[in-house]
């Protein structure tokens, strides 16, 4: 109750105060002034102290302070009337009448100099205001337009011209004695034509700029200012794929985590979009453990490990909750470790899941292994563990230590008793095809096929793919390579049914040994759809070197055969060919020339060749009609 | 019958502003403004016939006229054109070069960039958004605090001690 009544008595006391000013007692006004001001102060505090919601000042305390400040003002009393006008711009920074009474009161006291600064600055404030907050800002257009004229008015009497062009904002001094003054003044006017995003665009504006800049940019950018650090330490998502140092320290990825722990202070999750982790060796462990205990969420990691092994990957994250969490989250992971079945600290029992930190949850798994010792094969009587998400699998297995047993153990440990029906991409490097043409031939959906030095040839390949009834095939790509064995065997294609081929988009044969007869039917299968066709190494595919050259069994390479049959192509690649000449060049110059060559051509390699600078010649002079936009000649 | 009824734009300083139908849908809030009020083609509504000739006024509350000028001079360079759909391929959109015609349209002062910037999100003009943004971000990309500070007249409020703590909080950083 004593609340209205007192807002009442503030009001009044406004009236009364502006009713004595314009009698011209001003020292009765003052007084009157004083106390409505002190009542207000009263409910200002008292609002403090009861209510827990933020006090607000009386609506009209403002206007009480600017009629207060022009009593002091006539009263000559002008540090008075300097403290309440101060205090209105504090108060209510995006007002005009603050700066409009501190102007007045320096332009009694003569300095103009200081007045105009103070109305630059208020019309500066206002401005970026405006664009902050829009129409939930209002401001006076009278107040604002006083602003500018009292502004202009300045200017004039200081002898000082802006320019109302932005662009060309220029100030024309005309007396020599202030320009000492007017350079100090130019230089602050000049400011107008900057403004700081970041102050004056909200903040999902600020997010859609920052989205652009790298995370070095964004760091520098947090150096700024107090308020640039401040916005952009508030946006999680800007720095969400972290990118860190090779060769990590403890002491910097302690840092991390706690640079981390802030920015993500503000979110119920700590997450992390992507990242990825390789530290430096004596500090593995200890930071290994300390990243998967943070509480952090992680879609997409990294590993590279060199000390931790998966036995005691897994130990850290059965023992750990956050741990668990961690990948329990994971959608990708690539991974490299040393895989063993020692445990070195002897308390293991070996019908555990070598592989049982992996959550099942993964849509892409790439697995690195540096075999250690494994000595056991996976046993048949495992738990089957069902990938029932994974579309992406890939596995290398590093020559460099572990016997062939070793290798192939560390494979069963992978593929036995671990399902992926939902895989579309198997990228597979040494490993054996005893281990993963189960899985292949139980695929439904798979679309890209990535095999080199996995023991399998073209022939037995294919003949596994005829078996799979889905046409989704795009990519197949084989390198056939064993080293110092060449297994010399001709493709019987005859007998296969290709239809898995018919969609496929990129063919790379390499080391195999593919007659032209076989590449010819296999060209035929994929009923003009290639995109991209890469043959390296193939010592069986001979092509024609001159024009006396005949070959026996399965014939030469002919591209005006197998060219117009490729119409989509985009890239050629034939790398190490046999017999593969300048006139061979030229054959090829005709070929991709003509009509019926493929007409998108972007990219011919033709390195590793036996062609001189005739053949490229040969190339270019065809080249004319043709569209190969680049070539990467070798 | 066939005669496309007007647009007249109506910006916050009441400036009035008569545009062509596709230029007014480049914004994809007046879109689906008219999409309520003038009848899909080739599907009459009688309520309408009557004041055919009458133009459509759409008040733009939160732009002013000189704002809305240059936001109808790029809708009227791409009443034409249209962008292909949002969202889709991140990446490659982020990294994607700024167009060089809209890289000189909006060589402009800060001050108008950022109320283009505004304008455009309001009127939900996504590819102008996305070319002011870039300009915005071109303007800090690769450079130092002290750099960026010059380029928006920034004052620094860190103390040299604060900011060398700062960096060092960074460390962890790969510095590329």
């Amino acid at each position: 109750m004593s609340q209205e009544v007192s807002s009442d008595v503030v009001i009044r006391a406004l009236e009364l105060g502006q009713q004595e000013f314009k009698r011209g007692s001003y020292g009765k006004a003052l007084k009157i002034l004083a106390r409505g001001i002190a009542m207000a102060d009263d409910q200002y505090k008292e609002q403090k102290d009861t209510s827990s919601s933020k006090p607000k000042y009386h609506p009209k305390y403002i206007m009480l302070l600017d009629s207060r400040s022009a009593c002091y003002e006539k009263l000559n009393k002008l540090n008075y009337a300097q403290l309440d006008a101060d205090r209105m711009i504090s108060l209510e920074p995006y007002s005009c009448r603050g700066y409009l009474r501190c102007s007045k009161i320096l332009c009694g006291s003569n300095s103009e100099l200081e007045a105009l600064k103070i109305l630059q600055t208020g019309i500066e404030k206002i401005k970026s205001g405006k664009l902050k907050y829009k129409d939930r800002l209002v401001v006076s257009k009278v107040m604002f337009t006083k602003m500018m004229s009292e502004k202009k008015r300045l200017c004039d009497k200081l002898q000082v011209t802006v320019s109302q062009d932005k662009r060309k904002r220029s100030l024309k001094v005309s007396s020599e004695t202030s320009s000492v003054i007017i350079k100090k003044l130019k230089d602050e006017l000049d400011e107008n034509s900057f403004v700081d995003p970041v102050s004056s665009l909200p903040f999902e504006l600020i997010c859609e700029i920052f989205k652009y800049l790298d995370q070095k940019t964004i760091l520098e950018a947090m150096l700024v200012s107090k308020s640039w650090n401040k916005t952009l330490i508030s946006i999680p998502q800007l720095l969400d794929s972290p990118i860190l140092k090779r060769k990590i320290r403890l002491d910097d990825f302690v840092k991390f985590l706690s640079f981390y722990n802030r920015i993500n202070s503000g979110r119920k999750l700590k997450q992390i979009g992507a990242i990825s982790l390789n530290t430096e060796r004596q500090d593995e462990i200890r930071i290994f453990t300390k990243f998967m205990m943070s509480g952090f969420l992680v879609s997409q990691l990294k590993l590279e490990l060199s000390v931790v092994n998966n036995i005691e990957f897994g130990t850290v994250v059965n023992n750990n909750t956050n741990a668990r969490r961690l990948m329990s989250n994971l959608s990708e992971l690539e991974l490299h470790i040393r895989f063993t079945d020692r445990d070195s600290r002897k308390n293991s029992n070996s019908t555990t899941d070598l592989l049982s930190f992996l959550p099942t949850s993964l849509t892409k798994l790439s697995l690195s292994l540096y075999s250690g010792e494994v000595i056991q094969e996976a046993s048949e009587t495992r738990e089957y563990r069902q990938f029932a998400n994974m579309k992406s699998l890939s596995v290398f297995n590093h020559s460099d230590g572990g016997s062939a047993t070793s290798i192939s153990n560390v494979n069963s440990w992978v593929f036995k008793n671990h399902g992926f029906p939902a895989i579309e991409e198997l990228q597979l490097i040494r490993v054996d095809a005893s281990q993963w043409t189960d899985l292949v031939a139980k695929s439904r959906f798979l679309k890209h096929l990535h095999l080199s030095k996995s023991n399998i040839s073209l022939t037995e390949l294919l003949i596994l793919l005829s078996s799979l009834t889905n046409q989704q095939l795009q990519t197949l790509f084989l390198d056939e390579y064993s080293g110092s064995i060449i297994r010399i065997q001709h493709l019987r294609v005859n007998q296969l049914s290709l239809d898995i081929l018919g969609n496929l988009r990129s063919l790379s044969i390499i080391h195999s040994s593919i007659s032209t007869e076989g590449l010819n039917k296999i060209i035929d299968a994929t009923n003009g759809n290639l995109e991209s066709l890469t043959l390296a190494n193939n010592s069986m595919l001979v092509f024609k070197g001159s024009g006396f050259d005949i070959y026996q069994s399965g014939g030469l390479v002919v591209f005006a055969d197998f060219l117009p049959k490729l119409p989509k192509l985009q890239r050629l690649s034939l790398v190490n060919c046999v017999n593969f000449t300048d006139f061979t060049m030229k054959m090829l110059s005709y070929a991709l020339a003509s009509m019926s060559g493929p007409k998108n051509l972007k990219v011919l390699d033709v390195s590793g060749n036996a062609i001189s600078g005739v053949g490229v010649l040969e190339l270019f002079q065809a080249r004319d009609c043709s569209n190969v936009a680049q070539e990467r000649l070798l | 019958m066939a005669v496309e009824r007007k647009i007249v734009i109506i910006t916050s300083d009441g400036e009035r502003f008569e545009v062509e139908r596709k230029v007014a849908e480049k914004s994809i809030l007046i879109k689906n403004m008219l999409k309520n009020l003038l009848p899909v083609e080739g599907e009459e509504d009688d309520d309408y016939d009557e004041d055919d000739d009458e133009p459509i006024e759409v008040p733009t509350q939160n732009v002013r006229s000189a704002v809305m000028k240059n936001i109808l001079h790029w809708c009227e360079h791409y009443k034409d054109h249209t962008f292909p759909d949002d969202e889709q391929d991140d990446d490659s959109k982020k990294s994607a070069p700024i167009d060089a015609w809209d890289k000189n349209f909006l060589n402009v002062d800060q001050e108008m960039l950022y109320e283009i910037i505004l304008a455009s999100n309001y009127l939900n003009i996504k590819p102008l958004l996305n070319s002011g943004c870039k300009v915005v971000a071109e303007m800090i990309r690769g450079k130092s605090p002290e750099e960026i500070r010059k380029t928006f007249n920034i004052v620094n409020d860190f103390t040299p001690e604060e900011e060398v703590a700062i960096r060092r909080e960074n460390e962890w950083a790969e510095d590329r």
